[in-house]
């Protein structure tokens, strides 16, 4: 009985402790100062040299400012630049800086600030430092500077606004430090960082731009794993998630407010490298290509494994000038055309195709089932470091997930002999006629007529199967509200509002 | 005594040399690609040749090891490729975590599986069947299952506990306990049935014994002859046990940090392997091969001291 009566008071106790410990909520998002972001990437480093698009982006606007600001829609707007001027041959830019800007270490921001930073970026290495080389800066005034190019760059403006100008102090640049400890202009300056857990930003006290201020505190949380970022945002730790087609169901079911990233970023579909055949000689004729194109439902495809995905066949974003509405369904999905271009090729018996074995194991059954129709008999290669190897020539075709950059940016990549995703470096003559065309003068408005050009040789000649251009969710509690970016995943950090709620 | 400690320590040691030379093989000829996946789609060729450069990918395997050994031995892990932070500090704060989830983890675990083998062996009947029903049921229903309802109920559906995230004890301590409770109790569940049936078969085991029917029929009190002699002498099954439980946890708390977004080892090491961060893996390597040496040792401590039989193998 003695026994009983103790037990039954420890349970009791530890009852009582139990309510009284889950009696206190998890620390909620609730003041509304704050904003709590679950990210699906962390920044490689604080150094501008190595910034990048995408998920990264709003770790580098928190701490710096750049030259020229992209708005939601894809306009320029003054930042640090006030106003710019690109020459008729975009093979010089003269910019107007702000006066009276100050970098938190107390370094004034002038022209020999941002010519100390250009310089810095344009000899670094970087993921996109490559857009600015050949450039050279000379300091015109205190502020005022004169960029000039080696060769034409209609797209100097859109890689200022992105990656390429974002300003640290010039007492830090070239140092070791800068890459863990970011030294800026920008709204925020970072208060913590715990490397793979969250990043901490509190606002800068002297920013000369209160409007890009909304909230007092900003907090990254870094969590890669899909199911914690909703979960996290379900359970009141985040106040805005980048979800996947998995996730974004069970978000929406929960009440939370979603934004579907409609202005293309990635487009997914197989990437055929070996046009000329050399490899698979099945994959340098145009016309199993084609077939290739014909045999894929997108539409099916596209509901079966994403949600609200775009159905495509050709790889230039709709963002851009290049793009074609009637591109989007240039193959309409025909398995009689699909077999009679593969009989006319000399392959009515098929051939085996090696793909890489792709994340998305339903993607992946769907792709073989629609191929197989058509007897090409899909060999997964099961390699983990399937990614370097493609880029570095070793694949036929894969199937991927890429960039919709800029009109240039995928021509570039995509189409240019030396192209980093024209792995197998295919020329075809009416393209390798476009890019000397383009070569010739590299104004923007031969960049518009050669990279729509570009696009329309590259879905008649089949150098790629395109799927579908996926689109980018992310979802907000009530308290906050945000606006989708032009080309890019997430929404830039200064499209983050409170909601007042 | 002394003797034995300097016996496992130097084993341990050429256990740690062995497993990290074979690890850094393994990376070598595995990874490719890291200054691709550091500059991405962009980059050109000359840009992966500089990185390449920079980070010493164009060397032979035998300079890069050695240079990466030395330096290890005088306590320099290097610094990540991909994010810059020194792997010392990264295993600094990173390494309390995990520890502390599957410490926590395996001392409940342990204390609830000693009271459950205990009854279930002595008691028998009802208790026993629950206890060999329960550790069928942790075999079949693994950590992360148990962590994914958990989450549903007691985070989304109830707002009870935080689904995610990690907070330091030195700034929220009542917050520390809360982040913990969903994780720990994953661990729990998962491990304690499997351990309480093990302590239950080695306690059966001795419990059964003839010399313990001999201390019986000498009229010594059962109390005693459970607490003072059974236990000790079932003590080296139920360490090991529970040793290669938290092993074993150790090595399952790679998921369990996935889901509850704790900055701990386990995904600090996936984060890295899946890049190719070959300083941070060879880093978290190391101290994981530590970890489990100390525990190992710790182990074989106490059953020596428990089993003087140990001491003289």
């Amino acid at each position: 009985m003695k026994h009983s009566k103790r037990i039954a008071a420890s349970v009791a106790a530890l009852a009582v402790a139990a309510v009284g410990l889950t009696g206190i909520a998890p620390a909620q998002a609730a003041n509304k100062t704050d904003l709590v972001i679950g990210a699906v990437a962390e920044p490689t480093t604080w150094d501008p040299i190595g910034a990048n698009i995408g998920h990264f982006i709003p770790y580098y606007q928190a701490v710096y400012d750049n030259l020229i600001l992209r708005a939601p829609d894809g306009s320029y707007k003054p930042n640090l630049a006030t106003k710019w001027q690109v020459a008729d041959d975009s093979k010089s830019m003269t910019i107007d800086l702000r006066s009276g800007v100050k970098f938190t270490d107390g370094a004034a921001f002038n022209a020999d600030a941002a010519k100390a930073n250009l310089d810095a970026y344009i000899g670094g290495v970087g993921p996109y430092t490559a857009k600015l080389s050949g450039t050279t800066v000379s300091v015109v005034d205190s502020d005022t500077i004169k960029l000039t190019m080696s060769t034409p760059n209609p797209e100097i403006v859109y890689w200022l606004a992105t990656t390429g100008s974002f300003m640290a102090s010039p007492n830090v640049l070239k140092t070791a430090g800068l890459k863990t400890k970011p030294v800026g202009s920008g709204p925020y300056i970072l208060d913590s960082a715990t490397v793979g857990s969250q990043y901490v930003f509190k606002a800068n006290p002297s920013y000369w731009d209160k409007s890009k201020q909304k909230f007092s505190k900003i907090t990254i949380k870094f969590l890669s794993d899909a199911t914690a970022r909703l979960n996290a945002l379900l359970g009141g730790q985040v106040d805005a998630a980048y979800l996947t087609a998995g996730t974004v169901a069970a978000a929406k079911s929960k009440g939370k407010t979603l934004y579907s990233n409609s202005r293309a970023v990635d487009y997914k579909g197989i990437v055929v490298f070996d046009r000329n055949g050399n490899k698979n000689p099945a994959l340098g004729d145009v016309r199993v290509r084609q077939a290739m194109n014909y045999a894929i439902d997108r539409a099916a495809l596209a509901k079966a494994v994403e949600v609200n995905a775009e159905p495509t066949t050709q790889i230039f974003s709709p963002a851009g000038t290049a793009y074609k509405k009637s591109l989007d369904n240039y193959y309409k999905f025909d398995l009689a055309k699909a077999k009679s271009l593969m009989a006319a090729a000399g392959y009515a018996d098929g051939f085996t195709l090696n793909l890489n074995n792709w994340v998305e194991p339903n993607l992946n059954a769907l792709v073989e089932s629609y191929l197989k129709a058509i007897n090409i008999k899909v060999n997964w290669v099961q390699d983990t470091n399937w990614y370097p190897n493609a880029k570095a020539g070793k694949f036929e075709a894969i199937i991927m997930s890429i960039f919709q950059g800029t009109d240039l940016v995928t021509a570039e990549t995509a189409t240019a002999k030396d192209g980093s995703w024209n792995c197998l470096k295919y020329e075809s003559p009416a393209m390798k006629k476009a890019w000397a065309a383009l070569s010739q003068s590299g104004t923007a408005n031969q960049v518009k007529v050669q990279t729509a050009n570009m696009n329309q040789i590259a879905v008649e000649e089949a150098w790629f199967v395109p799927f579908y251009r996926v689109l980018h969710y992310v979802a907000t509690s009530n308290r906050v509200k945000t606006v989708v970016q032009a080309q890019n995943a997430v929404p830039y950090l200064y499209n983050y509002a409170p909601t007042g709620k | 005594m002394l003797g034995f400690i300097v016996r496992r320590l130097l084993s341990g040691v050429l256990l740690l040399f062995v497993i990290t030379t074979l690890a850094y093989f393994l990376v070598f000829f595995t990874v490719d690609g890291v200054a691709y996946r550091l500059l991405g789609d962009s980059a050109t060729q000359s840009d992966i040749l500089a990185k390449n450069h920079e980070l010493g990918l164009d060397r032979p395997f035998f300079a890069r090891y050695w240079d990466w050994l030395t330096a290890a031995i005088h306590g320099d892990f290097g610094t990540s490729w991909f994010n810059n932070e020194r792997i010392i500090d990264a295993l600094a704060n990173r390494l309390p975590v995990t520890v502390t989830v599957v410490g926590i983890a395996i001392l409940i675990s342990a204390i609830l599986a000693v009271v459950l083998g205990m009854a279930a062996a002595i008691k028998g009947g009802w208790i026993d069947r629950l206890v060999q029903l329960l550790a069928i049921a942790g075999f079949a229903v693994p950590a992360f299952v148990i962590a994914v309802i958990s989450v549903t109920i007691f985070a989304i559906t109830l707002s009870l506990l935080p689904a995610t995230g990690w907070v330091p004890i030195t700034e929220d301590p009542v917050g520390w306990l809360l982040s913990l409770i969903l994780p720990t109790f994953a661990l729990v569940i998962a491990t304690v049935a499997s351990s309480a049936q093990q302590i239950r078969s080695a306690i059966k085991n001795v419990y059964e014994r003839d010399w313990v029917r001999t201390l019986r029929s000498r009229g010594i009190a059962e109390k005693e002859i459970l607490f003072k002699h059974v236990l000790r002498a079932a003590a080296p099954s139920g360490l090991t046990v529970l040793s290669l439980q938290f092993v074993g946890m150790l090595g399952g708390s790679v998921i369990i940090e996935s889901i509850f977004a704790l900055p701990g080892m386990g995904q600090y090491a996936v984060t890295a392997t899946g890049a190719g961060d070959t300083p941070v893996v060879m880093g978290v390597v190391v101290f994981t091969v530590v970890v489990v040496i100390v525990v190992n040792l710790v182990v074989d401590l106490i059953n020596g001291w428990l089993n003087p039989k140990v001491r003289v193998k």
